[in-house]
């Protein structure tokens, strides 16, 4: 056999360290914690603290695109809580349950500001709304931009 | 994440709606987050299945990454590069309205997806959404960086970006 022969054959080097372990990690709502099997993966969901009613002061027959097309305080939502809620400024806040117009940009998590005993403020994302398209489409246009 | 050992495959699940996996991600010189390592494989279930969200980038004037790492070593001074990191198949949420708003209405921080500084890294099948990414006032925005600020060799990208975000120059 010849040298170039021998070389061909020779089992292409791996250009990475092969990776040693893998870990999963999804969203669980009965609370395990998981060891990061397939089978039992890691909870990487939000630890949430007691959740409170809150009503926030905005019209809600604006539509998504009021929203997108306006600017400086428009983008500033009070929420008011049916009591004191302890939170602090910085605090991350998972705002749910709106089913309005504008849900799409209420429902999320949020950072707070402004607080005080029984109210804060969050600042809303104007952005449009991500378009719907079927999941085959989707898979076929993700390399689009090489 | 900030235990999770080089060379280790991580596997997310899908999200939904309104509830991402969130993540501190890394800025220099801010404590806490976690940062990229060598070998680190973080898989996604698709585009917008999985949804990773930073959150808590509460230092003023700063660049914060959903995904990055300290591009160089202090002591001794050197490069801190990075080999074999892939990064697939998720959606990255740089989310600037649910930073903490520490100076007027706006959170004065910058916020982008992924910073690496390496070799034999590796995207494909990644949304970014800019729409999020790029805004502030105040002293910030002189400090924007890129969203995606990416260095080094056999880099390998299949990216996709979503429709708005045309036109930002990348």
């Amino acid at each position: 056999m010849s040298l170039m022969d021998a070389l061909m054959l020779e089992e292409p080097t791996p250009p990475t360290t092969p990776t040693a372990r893998e870990i999963f990690i999804a969203l669980r709502r009965e609370g395990a914690r998981g060891s990061g099997t397939i089978n039992d993966p890691y909870d990487g969901s939000t630890r949430l603290a007691d959740p409170y009613h809150a009503g926030t002061l905005f019209d809600a027959s604006r539509s998504l695109l009021d929203f997108a097309m306006s600017s400086g305080d428009a983008r500033e939502v009070v929420a008011t809580t049916d009591g004191d809620h302890g939170f602090s400024d910085g605090d991350l806040v998972r705002l749910s349950g709106d089913t309005g117009n504008a849900a799409a940009i209420y429902n999320g998590v949020f950072a707070i500001y402004g607080v005080t005993g029984n109210t804060f403020k969050v600042q809303i994302a104007v952005t449009r709304a991500r378009p719907v398209r079927p999941a085959h489409r989707r898979a076929r246009e993700t390399p689009a931009v090489r | 994440m900030s235990a999770i050992p080089a060379d280790t495959q991580v596997h997310l699940g899908p999200t939904v709606a309104g509830n991402p996996f969130l993540t501190r991600g890394h800025a220099n010189g801010v404590a806490g987050g976690w940062q990229l390592k060598s070998g680190l494989m973080i898989v996604g279930s698709g585009i917008d299945v999985t949804t990773l969200q930073l959150v808590g980038a509460a230092t003023a004037d700063t660049q914060y990454y959903a995904m990055g790492h300290a591009l160089k070593f202090t002591s001794p001074a050197s490069a801190n590069l990075l080999d074999g990191v892939e990064i697939s198949d998720l959606t990255i949420d740089c989310a600037l309205h649910a930073q903490p708003v520490t100076v007027g209405k706006y959170a004065p921080v910058a916020c982008g997806a992924i910073r690496l500084l390496g070799s034999h890294g590796r995207w494909k099948g990644l949304s970014v959404d800019l729409a999020n990414a790029f805004e502030a006032s105040g002293p910030s925005r002189r400090q924007f960086g890129p969203f995606l600020d990416l260095c080094g060799a056999a880099l390998t990208f299949l990216l996709a970006l979503p429709p708005w975000s045309s036109g930002l120059g990348w």
